[in-house]
C-alpha cells in the first residue's frame, strides 16, 4: 500500500510535466489544425536555452525556465508565421504539413547537436531535501513544478473563458472562416495561440530536462510520443482533455512501474488504445474533428 | 461543443495517421536507446560526420575534410604509398543517443590508418577511414551498409554494434572481413569465415559480475537492468553464477528504457535494502535513475556496471546527474581488460595524440578498449594483407587469424612496422598489440580477460583495479 501512495506522489510529478507538454500539443492543434511533430525538438531547444543561462550565465534555474519558455514561444511563433502559415495559405492537405513539422523537427534537432554538440547536460541546482506529504514523497523542486503545472493550466482555462482573446481563440480553433467573417484578426489570434502554446512547450522542456537529471539533443523528440499520446488520450485538440490525458496517462504508468516496472509504458498505451477503442474522439465530450485539409487563413 | 467545437471530417484517419508518424518518429529516433550497446561509446561526436542513406547538411562538410587523412606526426621512414588509397568502412551511430560509438570506431580507425601509413601504407597502397552512419537502428543500418559497399568499396569494415546482426551478413557476402565489437552471445557459436568478433561475449560479462560480485561479499545484490537487449544479454548468466557462488537476488528489476521517470522502481529497489546494485542502463536512463535514488534515499548504492558504465557518455550524464562527489565512490564497473602498457599501446597513444582536429578531445580514448581493439583491427587487417600480398578480402581473409595465433616459433611483433619487417624475413609472426593478445577461436571471437574498473576523477574514466582470472569464469 504504502509504494502505490508514494507511486500517486511520483504520479503527480510525472502528470504535471506531461500536462504542461499536452496541453502546448493541443493548443497548437486546436488552433491551427497542425500535428506538429516539432514540438519535442522546441522543448529540445527550450532546455538548452535554459541550460544556457542556468550553467554559463548563472541564473537561478527558475529565472532560466522563464528564459527557456521564451525561447519555446519566439520559435514556436517563428516556424509558425514563416513555415507552416505558407503552407496553410496554399491550402496544403493535413498529412502533408505533418511530414512539414517532421522535417522542421529533424533541422531543428540537427541545429541543436551541431551547436551543442553530443554530449549530456545538466543543470546547476543546489541540492534539496525529500518532504514528506500524505506519505508521498517530494522535493521542493518537484512542487514548485507542479505548481507551475496547476498555475499555467488555471491560467489557460481563465483565459479561453474569461477573455475576449481567448474567446477569439475559441472561435478560430472552431470556424476561421465564420470567425474571420466576423471581425476577429485570426492570424493575430493564431500567433498568440503558437506563443502561449510554445510557452507551454518550453516550460514542459525545461521541467522534463530537470526531471531526467540529464539531457542530450534528442531527449525533447524521444519524449514526445508519450506528450501526443496524453494529448490523443484527452481528445487531441482539446486542452481540457490534455490536462486529463496527462493525469491518467502519468498515474498510470507510475503505478504500473510498481509491478511490472518493464512494462510501464505499455501499460499507459494499452489504456490509450482502449480508450479510443470505446471514445474514438478521445476521453474528453465534444472533441475536435479536423478537417482533412488544413484551413486556409 | 467544447472549447475549440466540433467539426465533421475524417478525424480519426487524419490523427491515426500523425500517430503512426510519431511511432516511426520515436522508433527511428535513436534518443530512445533500443539497446543498451555492448559496444563502446564515448560522450564526444568525432570531428567527423558520416555519410548514410539521408546525411545531413551539417554533417556532409567535415566529412569529407575529415574521414581520410592520415595522422601528422609520427615516423616518415617508410617509403610513401604511390598506389591507390583503399577504403575501411566504419560503420555505427553516428547520429542519435549513440553517436558516440561511431566516435569510438573512427577514434580506433583513424589511429590505426595513422600508424599503418606513416609505415608506408600496405602493398603500396594508403588507408583511410570512411563513417558510415547507422543511426543505432536495423532500419537505417541496412541502407548504410548497402551504400558502404556501392560508394567506397572497403576492403575491410569496422562495426556495427548492434546492428551488426543487420549489417554483417550484407558485408561479409561481399568477402570482406568484418570486426565488429559486439558481445551479443548470439554470434558466440558463430560461423561466418569473414566475421571476427574483437570483444567477449556478453555472457561471459554476465558471469564476471555475478564472480565478482559474490566473492566480495555482496551477498545481497538488486539487478537493475533496462530492457533493451544490449543490456539483457548479460543478465541470465549473471543471475546463474551470482546464485550458484551463494548469492542472494534481493530485487530483480527490468526497466523500459528512456521512461520520464522511474521513482517508483527506485522506491522498490531501496525498500528491498541491497548492499549493491548490478546494472546496465544506457546514459539517459541511468542519469534518471541514480538522480531519483539519490533523491529518495540521500545516497547511493555500490554500483557494479559492466562495459556501458564505463564509456565516456554514460559517465558523463551521470557524474551531472549526481554530482562528483557522490558519482566518484558509489559507480565501479566490469569490463574487458586492457593491460594499458606495453610497445603496442604506446604506439597507439602515441597515434592517437597525433590526430588533431580529425577527433574531438581524443584523451577521452587512451584508455577505451574498443578504440584500441579497433586500432589493432586496422593493424591486423594489414598485416594480413602484406602475408597474402593481396588487397582482396577473399584472398587475406584466412591469413587474418595467422596474424595472432600463438604459432610455436613465431616472432612477437607489437607494430605494424614490426610485423612488416619481420615478414620480409620471411618469418611467422604473431602480433600482440595495443589491446595485448587477440587470439581468435574456432567461432572467431578474440577472448579477453575481464576486470574490475574503479572510477579515476582527474581523467574522468574508468581505471583497471583487479583482473579476474579467466579460469574463475570457465563453465
Amino acid at each position: 500500500m504504502h509504494e502505490i501512495v508514494l507511486a500517486i506522489g511520483f504520479g503527480i510529478v510525472t502528470s504535471a510535466i506531461l500536462a504542461l507538454g499536452a496541453v502546448g500539443f493541443s493548443l497548437q492543434f486546436g488552433v491551427s489544425n497542425i500535428f506538429n511533430l516539432a514540438y519535442g525538438d522546441i522543448m529540445t531547444v527550450s532546455a538548452f536555452v535554459a541550460y544556457v543561462t542556468n550553467a554559463d550565465a548563472g541564473a537561478n534555474i527558475w529565472v532560466s525556465m522563464a528564459a527557456g519558455a521564451a525561447a519555446g514561444s519566439l520559435l514556436s511563433v517563428a516556424i509558425n508565421r514563416f513555415i507552416y502559415t505558407p503552407f496553410i495559405r496554399r491550402g496544403t492537405a493535413l498529412f502533408t504539413m505533418v511530414m512539414v513539422s517532421l522535417a522542421v523537427g529533424t533541422v531543428v534537432e540537427n541545429a541543436v547537436q551541431a551547436i551543442a554538440g553530443d554530449g549530456f547536460r545538466g543543470y546547476r541546482l543546489g541540492a534539496v531535501k525529500s518532504i514528506n506529504l500524505a506519505g508521498m514523497s517530494f522535493t521542493s523542486r518537484q512542487l514548485i513544478i507542479v505548481g507551475i503545472a496547476v498555475v499555467s493550466m488555471v491560467g489557460l482555462h481563465v483565459l479561453l473563458r474569461g477573455t475576449r482573446v481567448g474567446k477569439a481563440m475559441r472561435a478560430t480553433a472552431t470556424h476561421p472562416e465564420l470567425a474571420r467573417s466576423c471581425g476577429v484578426p485570426t492570424d493575430r489570434v493564431t500567433a498568440i495561440a503558437w506563443g502561449i502554446s510554445g510557452a507551454l512547450c518550453g516550460l514542459a522542456g525545461v521541467a522534463l530536462a530537470l526531471n531526467l537529471a540529464a539531457f542530450d539533443f534528442t531527449f525533447g523528440q524521444s519524449f514526445l510520443l508519450i506528450i501526443v499520446a496524453a494529448a490523443v488520450f484527452g481528445s487531441v485538440g482539446q486542452p481540457y482533455g490534455a490536462m486529463a490525458g496527462a493525469v491518467v496517462i502519468g498515474m498510470a504508468s507510475e503505478i504500473a512501474a510498481v509491478y511490472v516496472p518493464s512494462l510501464k509504458e505499455v501499460v499507459a498505451f494499452a489504456l490509450l488504445v482502449i480508450v479510443l477503442l470505446i471514445r474514438p474522439n478521445g476521453l474528453w465530450p465534444g472533441a475536435f474533428v479536423q478537417k482533412m485539409n488544413v484551413a486556409a487563413r | 461543443m467544447g472549447p475549440f467545437g466540433v467539426r465533421s471530417g475524417r478525424r480519426a484517419v487524419v490523427v491515426a495517421s500523425a500517430i503512426v508518424m510519431a511511432l516511426s518518429v520515436a522508433a527511428c529516433s535513436s534518443s530512445s536507446p533500443k539497446s543498451s550497446p555492448s559496444t563502446s561509446s564515448t560522450a564526444s561526436a568525432v570531428a567527423v560526420a558520416p555519410s548514410s542513406s539521408a546525411p545531413t547538411a551539417a554533417t556532409a562538410a567535415s566529412s569529407a575534410a575529415s574521414s581520410e587523412a592520415p595522422a601528422t606526426a609520427a615516423a616518415t621512414s617508410a617509403a610513401a604509398a604511390t598506389g591507390s588509397t583503399l577504403n575501411i568502412g566504419v560503420i555505427y551511430p553516428f547520429t542519435g543517443s549513440n553517436a558516440d560509438q561511431g566516435a569510438v570506431g573512427m577514434a580506433g580507425c583513424l589511429t590505426g590508418v595513422a600508424q599503418v601509413n606513416a609505415a608506408g601504407g600496405v602493398l603500396n597502397h594508403k588507408l583511410a577511414c570512411k563513417p558510415f552512419d547507422t543511426k543505432g537502428d536495423p532500419a537505417d543500418a541496412v541502407p548504410a551498409a548497402n551504400q558502404m559497399l556501392a560508394s567506397s568499396s572497403p576492403v575491410m569494415v569496422i562495426g556495427a554494434s548492434d546492428d551488426a546482426v543487420a549489417t554483417s551478413p550484407i558485408i561479409t557476402a561481399a568477402k570482406i572481413p568484418n570486426f565488429a565489437t559486439i558481445g551479443d552471445p548470439h554470434f558466440d557459436n558463430q560461423t561466418n569465415p569473414y566475421f571476427y568478433r574483437l570483444t567477449p561475449s556478453d555472457a561471459l560479462q554476465g558471469v564476471a559480475l555475478g564472480y565478482y560480485a559474490a566473492k566480495n561479499n555482496f551477498t545481497k545484490a538488486a539487478a537493475v537492468f533496462t530492457s533493451d537487449l544490449g543490456a539483457q544479454t548479460s543478465v541470465p548468466p549473471f543471475r546463474t553464477e551470482y546464485k550458484k557462488l551463494g548469492g542472494t537476488l534481493v530485487s530483480d528489476l527490468t526497466l523500459a528504457p528512456g521512461s520520464t521517470s522511474y521513482r517508483s522502481e527506485v522506491a522498490k529497489v531501496i525498500a528491498s535494502h541491497p548492499d549493491a546494485v548490478i546494472s546496465e542502463m544506457d546514459p539517459q536512463s541511468a542519469a534518471t535513475f541514480w538522480s531519483e535514488y539519490l533523491q529518495l534515499a540521500g545516497k547511493l548504492p555500490v554500483v557494479l556496471g559492466t562495459e556501458r558504465t564505463s564509456e565516456g557518455d554514460w559517465i558523463t550524464a551521470v557524474d551531472k546527474a549526481v554530482g562528483d562527489k557522490v558519482f566518484d565512490p558509489a559507480f565501479t564497473s566490469i569490463a574487458p581488460y586492457v593491460e594499458f602498457s606495453g610497445p603496442g599501446y604506446d604506439l597507439y597513444k602515441q597515434y592517437l595524440g597525433s590526430l588533431g582536429s580529425q577527433i574531438r578531445d581524443s584523451s577521452q580514448y587512451t584508455g577505451h578498449p574498443y578504440a584500441i581493439s579497433d586500432f589493432d583491427a586496422v593493424t591486423i587487417t594489414a598485416l594480413a594483407m602484406t602475408m597474402a600480398k593481396s588487397t582482396k578480402g577473399s584472398d587475406y581473409n584466412a591469413d587474418i587469424p595467422k596474424i595472432t595465433a600463438q604459432t610455436a616459433g613465431a616472432t612477437v611483433v607489437h607494430t605494424y612496422a614490426e610485423g612488416l619487417t619481420a615478414l620480409a624475413s620471411g618469418k611467422t609472426i604473431q602480433y600482440v598489440g595495443a589491446s595485448g593478445p587477440l587470439v581468435f577461436d574456432q567461432y572467431q571471437s578474440a577472448g579477453r580477460a575481464f576486470a574490475f574498473f574503479l572510477y579515476d576523477a582527474p581523467t574522468k574514466s574508468m581505471l583497471p583495479k583487479t583482473v579476474i582470472p579467466g579460469t574463475a569464469l570457465a563453465p
